[in-house]
């Protein structure tokens, strides 16, 4: 039975399954730099957001958090932060660095050229690629291995193939000392007094229901007039979904069986005890998946119903359907197909173990689509405009 | 496909005319049903009779209530079905 993974050892202890450099803009203005680099230089990832100017609490509050999460990831081992001007880079620059990851940073109005900061930021990224290139992956405990499980195009197929079967996994890694994360918020919304019976404690149960209210409230500052009468979609009612609740219940499928250690706000570093935890986060896979990269998980698993193609930049995303005509349509994308419990009666012990198996390949380097293709994309949610 | 033997409906798992008998696998047991209504693919199905009112299970727990009295057999949607508040 597989009980450890090889991966990089980084100074803060965390356990990277990749070597990323990662390139971060910390303000839109920068971005086509960036991705200019991260074009030029081979073991690059851009992380170039939208916005990152005239932001104020707690908008510029997540922001930091996030970038900074995003480049103590421990799949990166060295990260170049670039802005317009040092106000903006340093501090970032700073925060990624407390955990000992090896930063730099550019600001462009110190080189005033776009050539320039393209020349020095390749300079350093090389440097930064070569040294990496030189570390050897070493065996750790699966411990230090946190998942992220995600959902995204829902339909009748998740909740009875797909989820249940990433659930299956997520219970095997726990059980191994692993830690799963759930997010979306309004995923959970109609089923949300389930998970709330697996929290370990009354207190983590609050937690849990406090984040429904706060998205409800935010659904209704946004414009939904109820959060809950627009969702299921008319995609996953034609699909088969009928009710919230029935969708809901299908989502929180995917995150196992085992007690709610606690709720964590959107990019919170996740603590050290392994578990089952819940992150708040909006449904959008973009800016869910950017939460949970900067939390600091290693790897996603991504359920879709009827096709997602996106993944996080510092996070491999293995995506799987359980539906039997999506599996045909996204063969490309899908780096797993699950149709078998539905077509064959493959039971989800079964498929569980296949999820669950990829889980280590993908630990221990192989890639996914979502990867080699680099469909990345992240997104920090932004609560309320810029000014 | 049912999720949980407490369940009173099932999930199709591929497109089912009126008039067709199709089985189902309840914890241990096996039992068949006539289908009263065409049922799209992933579409639920009456595997017992539910009262207007009364609760929808699947997972083993409430998904919503019945408007009105569901026959075994029939579609199980939006047209029958609301959110159970």
């Amino acid at each position: 039975m597989k009980t450890e993974f090889w991966g990089y050892q980084r100074k803060d202890g965390g356990v990277g399954i990749r070597n990323y450099v990662a390139i971060i803009s910390a303000m839109d203005t920068v971005n086509p730099i960036v991705k200019k680099i991260v074009d030029l230089v081979k073991g690059t990832v851009s992380v170039t957001d939208l916005f990152g100017r005239k932001l104020a609490g707690y908008n510029h509050d997540i922001r930091l958090r996030s970038l900074t999460g995003l480049g103590q990831n421990p799949n990166v081992g060295a990260a170049i932060v670039i802005s317009l001007h040092r106000p903006s880079a340093m501090p970032i620059a700073e925060a990624i660095g407390k955990n000992g990851t090896d930063v730099e940073f550019i600001a462009f109005q110190d080189l005033g050229s776009t050539l320039k900061c393209i020349e020095h930021g390749m300079r350093l990224a090389v440097k930064m690629v070569k040294k990496l290139s030189d570390q050897k992956r070493q065996p750790f405990p699966l411990t230090h291995l946190k998942l992220g499980v995600e959902c995204g195009g829902s339909d009748f197929s998740s909740g009875i193939s797909g989820n249940p079967a990433v659930g299956n996994a997520s219970d095997r890694l726990m059980e191994m000392g692993g830690t799963v994360l759930l997010s979306e918020t309004p995923e959970i919304i109609g089923a949300e007094h389930v998970l709330a019976k697996r929290a370990v404690n009354a207190s983590v149960a609050k937690k849990l229901l406090k984040c429904v209210k706060k998205m409800e409230a935010l659904g209704v500052k946004a414009g939904f007039s109820d959060i809950r009468s627009s969702n299921p979609s008319a995609d996953n009612i034609k699909g088969g979904l009928t009710t919230l609740a029935e969708k809901s219940l299908g989502a929180i499928l995917k995150a196992g069986t085992k007690p709610l250690v606690d709720v964590l706000d959107y990019s919170d570093p996740i603590p050290p005890q392994p578990g089952f935890y819940f992150m708040h986060t909006a449904a959008p896979a973009c800016e869910s998946l950017t939460g949970l990269a900067a939390g600091g998980v290693q790897l996603v698993v991504f359920n879709t119903g009827l096709g997602n193609p996106i993944s996080n930049p510092v996070t491999p995303t293995i995506k799987v359907s359980g539906n039997p005509y999506t599996v045909k349509k996204s063969k490309d994308d899908l780096d797993l197909d699950l149709s078998a419990i539905i077509t064959k009666g493959l039971s989800i012990e079964n498929a569980g173990k296949i999820v669950f198996d990829e889980i280590l390949k993908v630990a221990n380097g192989k890639m996914t689509f979502s990867e080699i293709v680099e469909l990345t994309q992240s997104t920090i949610s932004v609560v309320g405009p810029s000014v | 496909m049912v999720m949980h033997q407490n369940d009173n409906v099932g999930v199709c798992l591929r497109e089912v005319k009126a008039g067709e008998t199709i089985s189902f696998q309840q914890a241990d047991s096996q039992s068949q049903i006539k289908v009263e209504d065409p049922i799209p693919l992933g579409h639920k199905v009456a595997l017992y009779d539910i009262q207007s009112d009364k609760p929808v299970i699947k997972y083993d727990e409430i998904i919503g209530k019945a408007t009105k009295r569901i026959d075994k057999g029939r579609h199980v949607h939006t047209h029958n079905v609301t959110d159970f508040k």
